[in-house]
């Protein structure tokens, strides 16, 4: 008989991509054959981490940089002139009538560094020497939904990963209880539109959602499934049993099989799950002076990102990789006066809270703070028939800022124009701080690649560089 | 990119550089002339001003170091005098004395690239390199930029052993009496030759379950298996056959192979992009073609042209005709994102065909030419032409819309678009009601009785809350007096459907432009109209007023590849993994054929045939399909190339070669099916339309699909809003083409078993069919075995059963609210139903 001859040339290249690169191996093993070893095994990173965990916190509807991080003095000197550009472009919406508009806001400086932060930030202003500013964000988008999605897959056109799931997918758990990608009441159609999605990698890098945080437990529960509506908790234990009793005997009958073995212990670790969901949103071990510290009442009510944020505390204890918390309403597009004031005042003391709790418990080193939307907004006010001004969309050039471990605090790195526009200097792209965020945690962008439909995929697709500049 | 591509990139560099060489020399020779003449001062200005600007910024993507390091960015190097003058894929970078021309200035005034990317250069600098420009450019770096490009061979890639032609070769002769057919003399050699043996047969009743699994994805009822396995005892080959003849004829047949194959045809019914999300009623209709195209074991090939081309064949009625449209739904269904050109639907449709039909990623030839694959960019935008002219309908969107089968009046339209608007508000209207119901329940600390009616439960209410909830029911039954009238004044049907239309561009059939590097501000070349060269030695002959699309069609439908790439598809379906275990890429970046030579014959059958049906049942009539999933006491005998004994685990631990039967998990939908089945109340006749528009209009209530009844192939696939237990058990995302779905066992599934509306409500269904059977009289022993018999279709050993009697037993002292026991019972059958044993399909 003959079977098909292959040529060396074309086992070079199947072995290649198969399962031959050493370097490509421990991450495909997921993917690959190996399906024994729970896919949520902690892994380790290419190299050696400076944090384990992200807390993202993400202000939808994009926050404007030039009135809280982005200090502009200039503008004040364009203040009622058309933009001095041919044309604004590049992600802003733009209006054919609009000004140039300074901030109406009061920008001082900070702590050591004397960073500029606007005072609409006075507690976070204390920690003005933990923050690193990047004010040279950017990307290809001004609407809302594809920003969401590029600022968490760093591609808006097509379904891709999140970044959280890449993370997940390169690092695996550090919770025997919980999911190690969580993300707290993101909006509906965050969700809908992939923002949390695991995309073409196994599902098992999903992001676990919880809602419905901080109604005071009136709603339904905050992950889907994670109650039973019928058995206590012992009856249910009882009937696990009989389950695991069954699968050991099946496990017996067909001597080692890791799929049984993963099936027993999926039951286990979500069983404890159930329990750790409640313990987690039990804030009554909290001293007084904590929840204080968050704007949080004795009774557990305060603030909904208050609330998260204390949340986020203690997922960043229970070994959650990627903790995402979120605060709506950033986008100002009229009135911004009292829209910033309000929308300021939801996160700035318990981002501040959050902060020193997290120093206090030894956690700060380990975790990376990242704050921002899905864009910033125009320089220029967008309705002129608006007595109370507001800002236009802008992906052109906007602020994000990290903090925590690894980051060199009290640095403003990168800049806008000197009117705020467009990113003008040490560009950083929606890329550049993925592929940041995955350096600090150990993982080479490049390297953190998955084989789907014929091609490697990563993170930052075929861009993304590490901005070293911002590091310690 | 990965290390693994640039080292094999690199490993087959020499050949392809060597290709370019002589080409470039030509180039170096006009442009050293060019410089001369250039003064001292020239040459200083560049040293002082230009050069160091180049080192700093350009070199690091631009560079022959960029290239060694696989950085190198829009195939432009810089540093050489050559190099920039030659410029990249866009052009010349520098062109002396021409300012308008150097596109190196119009990218670093930002005026079409943006460089350096990372910030613009100050003014100053960028006056600097104008002036030099207009210097004519001194440049005194001489030494030769080589851009090391692959080049494809096209000839070469049709030898590939995947786009050859086919090669069957007669089964070999094996010295053994296991083989019985053709199929076990491939598989057995192999095994022989890697000092392996098949393991025992499966028993009958394994068998009998993995056959319903495999052929139509539901389980034996226990009458059916005891049938199977008395009539296996007389002739088990006979017995085989006929049940194997029965489950193909099947009308779940359909259901179950065509959801393999909306898996890669990313079947949705919505367009699902973050602005643009329209529901798509209609495309419905190609679920149903697809379902049925099996069912009547439509021959392949035409059931491949249809759905690339189906609009264009002849039919001989209106209904053939329309429902050959339908079938161009393939090339409108996927997702048209917001903002989105042209040129990014057509590689999602290029996509779906490449990957589904052929096993190749045509789409990243669209920015390159493939890095692997013999699919040079011309040949992307050679098959794009043809696309281009054919979908979307309207030219300005990029969202599917309805297409018109027939001449329609719009007030027609518009009742069909408000009837199915209708039964969104009614069906609303019913599960919102529903849910305040289950609410105000909740808030006393009930949970709504499956079992018993709404009436009954509300009348657990008192009060205000009981009126609040009888104001529930009476808007539930008042919704369903209308759906009903609904129902029979029938649905106002329109002939529309998601699929694809033959229009041209402004009435004339045009090719496209290579957009390099897939920048569609930056044309080159037009190409015309075509077939990937890669597939056939003669150009497709298409006329000046057609796209091409059908003779594209019927190349795909008659390819050796897109049998070879099926016939695996249906081996990976039957065995858990392809002959190829990546059954979307055929390619070189695929994995080779663990038994190619079964494969060529699986396909050549195929492609003999053009008959699926006939496929699986050889396949399924194969001993090796029968083995036994155990993995056998026995040692190997020690032929061992290790010249010891050894066990089959230790010598092929994956079983790719097959000496057993592969544990299989359930997946999504025959799980969920098998639940209800167990439970007794799946409804197993297909939903006619009306039903399934319903589903379609109320996908977005999660409790409203846990309580549907069909079975869950039937389910919405609406893209960003899954049902959960599609989203726990590894439904394919419906934006990507999926040949092969993932099976992890992860804490979300043991999670929606445990504790899921569906499988609570699910078990108490089937204790109360327990506790009803035989009038209510059957002993609590038997209702055990008839558990066990109805979830894992076998007996219970004595001491499952005592175990199984203890467990209701403890239940039962605790909870003596007067149900009659029933929670115990609801209790272990949800346990049955959780064990891994129902999970996976032996």
């Amino acid at each position: 008989m003959t079977t098909t001859p292959i040529t060396r040339r074309e086992a070079l290249r199947a072995s290649a991509c198969g399962f031959g690169s050493l370097a490509l191996a421990a991450l495909c093993s997921d993917a690959s054959a190996k399906e024994s070893q729970s896919p949520l095994a902690a892994k380790q990173p290419h190299f050696t981490p400076k944090v384990k965990r992200v807390i993202f916190m993400f202000m939808e509807g994009g926050p404007s940089h030039v009135d809280t991080f982005d200090y502009k003095p200039t503008l004040a000197k364009h203040e009622g002139k058309t933009p001095p550009y041919d044309q604004p472009r590049a992600g802003s919406t733009g209006h054919k009538d609009s000004v140039m508009q300074p901030s109406p806001f009061k920008f001082s400086q900070h702590g050591e560094s004397g960073l500029w932060i606007s005072d609409r930030f006075p507690n976070l202003a204390k920690h003005a020497d933990d923050l690193c500013v990047i004010n040279s964000m950017h990307h290809e988008t001004g609407i809302h939904e594809p920003g969401c999605v590029m600022m968490h897959t760093g591609e808006f056109r097509f379904a891709r990963p999140s970044m959280g799931s890449w993370i997940t997918y390169g690092l695996g758990s550090e919770s025997n209880d919980l999911p190690a990608y969580m993300v707290v009441n993101p909006r509906d159609r965050n969700e809908s539109n992939g923002c949390f999605s695991s995309a073409f990698l196994p599902a098992v890098y999903d992001a676990t959602i919880m809602r419905n945080v901080g109604d005071g437990g009136k709603g339904p529960p905050p992950i889907r499934n994670v109650r039973n509506p019928l058995w206590t908790s012992e009856q249910q234990r009882r009937q696990l049993d009989f389950v695991q009793a069954m699968n050991r005997d099946l496990q017996q009958r067909r001597e080692s099989d890791s799929n049984i073995d993963a099936v027993i212990e999926s039951y286990e670790r979500a069983f404890r799950m159930q329990t750790a969901v409640p313990r987690l949103l039990d804030f009554s071990g909290e001293t007084q002076k904590t929840l204080q510290s968050y704007g949080i009442n004795a009774k557990g009510q305060g603030g909904p990102f208050a609330i998260q944020c204390l949340l986020a505390r203690r997922l960043a204890e229970e070994g959650v990789r990627f903790i995402e918390i979120s605060q709506g309403g950033w986008d100002h597009h009229n009135s911004l006066l009292k829209n910033m004031t309000g929308s300021s005042r939801n996160v700035d003391q318990p981002i501040a809270a959050l902060i020193g709790d997290l120093k206090q418990r030894g956690l700060w080193k380990d975790t990376l703070l990242v704050w921002g939307g899905e864009f910033g907004r125009t320089p220029a006010i967008e309705d002129m028939k608006d007595k109370e001004f507001g800002r236009d969309h802008n992906g052109a050039g906007f602020t994000y800022w990290l903090a925590g471990g690894g980051v060199r605090g009290g640095l403003r790195y990168g800049a806008t124009d000197e009117l705020g526009w467009f990113a003008a200097e040490n560009k950083v792209h929606v890329h550049d701080l993925h592929a940041t965020i995955l350096h600090l945690l150990g993982l080479d962008h490049k390297k953190l690649s998955f084989r789907y439909g014929g091609r490697d995929y990563t993170l930052t697709d075929v861009d993304g560089e590490v901005v070293s500049e911002i590091l310690t | 990119m990965s290390d693994t591509m640039n080292y094999v990139r690199r490993a087959l560099l020499p050949v392809h550089a060597a290709t370019g060489r002589s080409a470039r020399l030509t180039i170096a020779a006009i442009f050293c002339f060019a410089s001369q003449g250039s003064a001292d001062q020239g040459t200083d200005f560049f040293e002082s001003r230009i050069r160091p600007v180049l080192v700093e910024k350009c070199y690091g993507c631009h560079s022959a170091k960029a290239q060694e390091a696989g950085k190198l960015k829009g195939e432009l190097l810089l540093d050489t005098q050559m190099g920039i003058r030659k410029g990249g894929e866009s052009g010349p970078a520098v062109v002396p004395k021409n300012v308008e021309a150097s596109l190196l200035l119009a990218a670093i005034r930002h005026e079409s690239f943006e460089m350096p990317p990372k910030g613009k250069l100050p003014n100053q600098v960028i006056e600097d390199f104008v002036k030099w420009v207009e210097m004519g450019a001194p440049d005194p770096r001489d030494g030769r930029s080589v851009l090391k490009k692959d080049l494809i061979d096209i000839e070469a890639g049709r030898k590939f052993w995947s786009f050859r032609p086919l090669q069957p070769t007669a089964p070999p002769n094996v010295s053994d009496n296991w083989p019985r057919t053709d199929i076990d003399h491939f598989v057995f050699e192999t095994l022989q030759q890697n000092g392996l043996r098949p393991v025992d047969d499966a028993d009958p009743t394994t068998l009998v379950r993995r056959l319903y699994f495999d052929l139509i994805g539901l389980p034996p009822t226990p009458e059916e298996i005891a049938a199977f396995i008395k009539s296996a005892t007389t002739n088990r080959q006979a017995a085989t056959e006929s049940l194997v003849d029965q489950l193909l004829d099947s009308p779940h047949f359909g259901e179950r192979w065509g959801r393999h194959w909306l898996d890669v045809a990313r079947y949705a019914e919505n367009n699902g992009a973050p602005k643009q999300n329209a529901l798509w009623p209609d495309a419905l209709k190609y679920r149903d073609y697809v379902i049925d195209a099996f069912n009547n074991d439509e021959p392949f090939n035409q059931f491949v042209l249809e759905q690339i081309a189906g609009d264009l064949l002849p039919a001989e009625s209106e209904q053939e005709q329309q429902q050959q449209v339908v079938a161009t739904g393939l090339l409108a269904l996927g997702m048209k994102p917001d903002a989105g050109t042209r040129m990014e639907v057509i590689a999602e449709q290029t996509d779906v065909i490449g990957r589904g039909f052929l096993g190749i990623a045509i789409g990243c030839a669209r920015c390159h030419d493939h890095k692997f694959d013999p699919v040079p960019t011309r040949d992307f935008y050679a098959l794009a032409g043809i696309l281009f002219n054919s979908v979307p309908k309207d030219q300005n969107s990029h969202v599917s819309r309805s297409r018109h089968l027939a001449k329609l009046d719009k007030s027609d339209i518009k009742k069909y678009q408000d009837y199915i608007r209708g039964l969104s508000t009614h069906n609303g209207t019913i599960n919102k009601s529903r849910a305040r119901i289950d609410e105000l329940l909740g808030k006393k600390g009930l949970q709504f009785d499956p079992l018993q009616s709404i009436e009954e439960n509300i009348n657990q209410l008192e009060g205000n809350e009981r009126q609040k909830a009888q104001q529930a029911a009476a808007d539930i039954e008042k919704a369903q007096a209308s759906l009903k009238k609904m129902r029979s004044e029938g649905i106002p049907e329109v002939a529309l459907a998601i699929a694809v239309e033959e229009t041209g561009f402004k009435r004339k059939f045009v090719n496209t432009r290579i957009q390099i590097r897939g920048n569609e501000d930056n044309l080159g070349d037009e190409v015309p109209r075509g077939a990937l060269q890669v597939l056939t030695t003669e150009p497709l002959k298409i006329g000046e007023d057609e796209s091409g699309r059908l003779q594209f069609g019927k190349l795909v439908s008659s390819h050796p590849l897109t049998y070879r790439v099926m016939a695996n598809r249906v081996w990976h379906h039957l065995f858990g993994r392809g002959i190829v275990r990546t059954v979307d890429n055929f390619g070189a970046l695929g994995e080779t054929p663990s038994h190619p030579a079964l494969l060529e014959m699986l396909a050549t059958r195929l492609h003999e045939s053009r008959s699926v049906k006939s496929l699986i049942r050889e396949i399924v009539l194969s001993r090796t399909y029968q083995l036994s999933s155990d993995v056998g006491r026995a040692l190997l005998p020690v032929n061992q190339p290790t010249g010891k004994s050894a066990r089959p685990t230790e010598v092929d631990p994956d079983n790719a070669l097959v000496w057993r039967h592969s544990p299989r998990r359930r997946d999504a939908e025959s799980l969920r099916d098998a639940i209800l089945a167990a439970a007794g109340t799946l409804e197993r006749t297909a939903p006619d339309r009306w039903q399934q528009l319903c589903y379609h209009t109320t996908a977005q209530d999660l409790d409203a699909m846990a309580r549907a009844r069909h079975r869950a192939m039937y389910l919405p696939v609406i893209r960003g809003m899954l049902p959960d237990l599609f989203a726990a058990f590894n439904f394919p995302p419906p934006d990507l083409v999926i040949g092969k779905r993932e099976t992890p066992s992860v804490p979300t599934q043991a999670l929606f078993l445990m504790n899921s509306p569906l499988v609570i409500e699910q078990s108490q269904f089937m204790a109360q069919r327990l506790l009803k059977a035989e009038g209510g009289t059957m002993k609590d022993e038997d209702r055990v075995v008839l558990a066990y018999k109805l979830t894992l279709g076998r007996q219970p050993t004595g001491d499952e059963v005592s175990r199984s009697l203890e467990l209701i037993a403890d239940w039962q002292s605790e909870n003596e609210d007067g149900r009659e026991g029933i929670d115990g019972w609801s209790a272990f059958c949800q346990a049955l139903l959780c064990s891994a044993e129902f999970r996976f399909v032996e």
